[in-house]
């Protein structure tokens, strides 16, 4: 929950000064350069962005194995040297997918035993219930979390800041019916939303995507409104629409930048939440199919074989808290150094 | 204005948004993809029971006349019927709604008795170790996916350790059944014991896992709210009189700090009947949770519909108590202009 008080100067400055600041000194206290050095000096806000940075480019790696490559080996240029899906894991580790033969199941990580053996180096954090290598599903199920924290959120984002500042700029009825819209959507609980969305559209991965990004409209949209009211009544924005500028142009350049500010912070912990009803969603069984790996699938599948190798849940468990602890804290670091007055 | 007319406003204020819900809920159980009728009657139906069971549904008249006789059955209380239970979707959720609403509760209080005291001596002791300690706990507890600890709890406290149960509830004010003989006061009060042990053994698991969140994200306002309250110049003046840190955290800080955390804990109402549906999917409760996910499995749409409408109407309605409640209770609230 974004906790930014209403009445607030600094933050407007803050965003706005990367295009307009003129006078050095005040380049100095404010601008995207003093923000990103105030949080360089808060060491969790570090950790939370190496997280971060580590998990998109994990995810990053991942999609470019499976998705880039499975798309060059449609062209017979690539397919004739060996370009194919998971490429490099079949190569140079082991497919996340393939059923191994031979292969022991359920094995606990290295130094553990368990009633199937004894674990090894060549699997380090054990087999899941097929005899797969935990490891190398952990890696490439960070692809569809990550993917869907980013794109999910997007789409919260653009949409919400789009009627957050189209509702709070022109007020009156377009306000109004914005906004009760926007209630509209907020009064269905998130995950019941979400259901019935899919339920509607289809149970696939994409639809998830877009279910949690419609839903989480209405938080960017209450949240860039409030910024956006107090924001519309600046001289700049007064001079602007004396010289005739387009309202577009004014909502666009003027005022949404100007307003910005929360909207990051609240981006930041919107992924983290998008991350976790995602896995939550792929729980239930709605969402990314076998036997592409995704933590949440690794989850609900384990929960079948918890007494036999506990670890094939501990380990996606982890994964996901991991992940979106990176993203709490980082996005606490960003609301610290944009507002060093909520700074606690 | 006064109390009445603002009371009158926000209610009418609601009808919109009540219509938004029911627009929505209807247009995307309009758009859920299969023929209903198919799932009702099997694979291979006579033309005739189509027909029959089409009429009966009013699946044959255009998509306004449908709208029309869904809001029409709303305005009396009329939800529809459940194409897989073939019973009132009303029924359904009466007979849904107690573990769902038992789980809220126990969850929520189990919340706000923990998270309350950890935020206030997290702000007390700022920067000292038990400060640390709290705010990891909080950490961790927002950023967990709820089933999971649902999950390991289950793996240590019933399968290692056995002492409660991970299966379903057991509703405490349902009472014992009809087992005991009338008149024999000592065998019921043993049998009310019993009923509570067992329903105090199916709720700590559930009542944890969901609780967790809501724990962490009270934890976590209560903590920031208190330091803002303790910074203000009120209390530095009452500081500067040499009272005592204990007066000052109890009379002049904790209240004034307690708006904040109320309408978090309003927010966090929604959230939690989220959680509620994984939870109640991990611990294989009969809750409102459960039926939406299966309604869902089943493309059962008047449900889907059914439930979704009915927690929209909760929250609306919750939305506006709280508002009056505020206007009563904080005289700076003024019940004026709308924000």
């Amino acid at each position: 929950m974004a906790t930014q008080s209403e009445s607030d100067d600094f933050l407007s400055e803050g965003s706005s000064s990367a295009q307009e600041a003129e006078e050095p000194e005040i380049e100095a206290r404010v601008g995207w350069r003093y923000t990103l050095s105030q949080v360089k000096r808060d060491a969790t806000a570090m950790a939370g962005l190496f997280v971060v940075g580590l998990m998109t480019l994990m995810a990053t790696f991942s999609f470019v194995d499976a998705e880039l490559f499975a798309f060059l080996a449609q062209f017979e240029t690539f397919a004739s040297v060996g370009v194919e899906k998971y490429w490099f894991a079949k190569h140079f580790w082991v497919s996340p997918i393939a059923e191994p033969q031979g292969s022991i199941q359920l094995l606990p990580p290295v130094g553990m035993e368990n009633q199937f053996g004894a674990g090894t180096w060549a699997h380090p954090l054990g087999t899941d219930d097929r005899g797969r290598d935990i490891l190398v599903r952990l890696v490439y199920g960070s692809r569809i979390a990550i993917e869907v924290g980013y794109i999910s959120t997007a789409i919260g984002l653009v949409g919400g800041v789009l009627v957050g500042a189209i509702a709070g700029y022109y007020g009156g009825w377009t306000d109004d019916v914005l906004m009760r819209a926007a209630e509209t959507l907020y009064a269905i609980p998130f995950l019941v939303l979400v259901l019935a969305f899919m339920a509607a559209f289809g149970r696939s991965l994409m639809f998830a995507m877009i279910g949690v990004g419609v839903a989480s409209i209405p938080t960017f949209a209450r949240l860039i409104r409030s910024r956006v009211v107090s924001v519309r009544e600046e001289d700049y924005v007064e001079a602007a629409e004396a010289a005739g500028v387009r309202d577009r142009n004014i909502i666009l350049r003027h005022v949404i930048p100007n307003s910005f500010a929360p909207v990051l912070v609240q981006g930041t912990l919107q992924v983290g939440y998008s991350i976790l009803i995602v896995a939550g969603l792929s729980f239930l069984g709605f969402g990314v199919q076998p036997p592409t790996p995704s933590w949440g699938q690794m989850l609900s599948t384990s929960k079948d074989y918890m007494l036999q190798n506990v670890w094939f849940s501990i380990w996606p468990g982890l994964a996901i808290l991991i992940t979106v602890v990176g993203f709490n804290v980082f996005g606490d670091g960003l609301r610290d150094a944009l507002d060093p007055r909520l700074k606690n | 204005m006064g109390i009445y007319r603002y009371t009158i406003r926000r209610l009418l204020q609601a009808i919109p948004v009540l219509l938004g819900i029911i627009t929505i809920t209807f247009l995307l159980s309009d758009a859920i993809p299969g023929d209903p009728v198919q799932i009702m009657l099997g694979p291979s139906p006579s033309q005739a029971q189509i027909e029959a069971i089409r009429a009966k549904y009013g699946l044959n008249q255009p998509l306004y006349v449908r709208y029309g006789n869904y809001v029409w059955g709303l305005l009396h209380g009329d939800l529809g019927e459940s194409l897989y239970y073939q019973v009132p979707v009303l029924l359904k959720i009466k007979q849904r709604l107690p573990a769902t609403l038992l789980l809220l509760i126990s969850s929520f209080a189990f919340a706000i008795v923990t998270a309350i005291p950890l935020g206030v001596i997290s702000a007390k002791r700022r920067n000292k170790p038990t400060d640390h300690i709290s705010r990891v706990i909080a950490l961790v507890g927002v950023s967990t996916p709820s089933f999971w600890i649902g999950l390991m709890m289950i793996l240590i406290f019933v399968y290692h350790l056995g002492w409660f149960e991970s299966t379903g509830l057991v509703i405490p004010w349902e009472g014992p059944g009809p087992l005991i003989a009338p008149g024999n006061q000592a065998a019921a009060l043993g049998a009310w014991t019993d009923h509570l042990v067992e329903s105090a053994r199916h709720l700590l698991l559930p009542t944890l896992s969901l609780g967790t969140l809501q724990m962490a994200a009270i934890t976590r306002i209560e903590r920031s709210s208190m330091l803002e309250v303790l910074s203000e110049d009120y209390v530095q003046l009452a500081r500067a009189y040499g009272v005592s840190e204990r007066t000052i955290l109890r009379k002049h800080a904790f209240r004034n700090a307690q708006l904040p955390v109320i309408t978090l804990i309003g927010l966090q109402i929604t959230a939690a009947i989220g959680g509620a549906v994984l939870t109640e999917t991990v611990f294989a409760i009969n809750g409102m949770g459960t039926l939406i996910v299966n309604s869902i499995y089943r493309q059962d749409f008047p449900t889907i519909m059914g439930t979704t409408f009915f927690y929209g109407l909760v929250f609306v309605i919750g939305v506006i108590v709280t508002d009056i409640s505020y206007a009563y209770v904080d005289p700076r609230v003024t019940y004026g202009e709308a924000e």
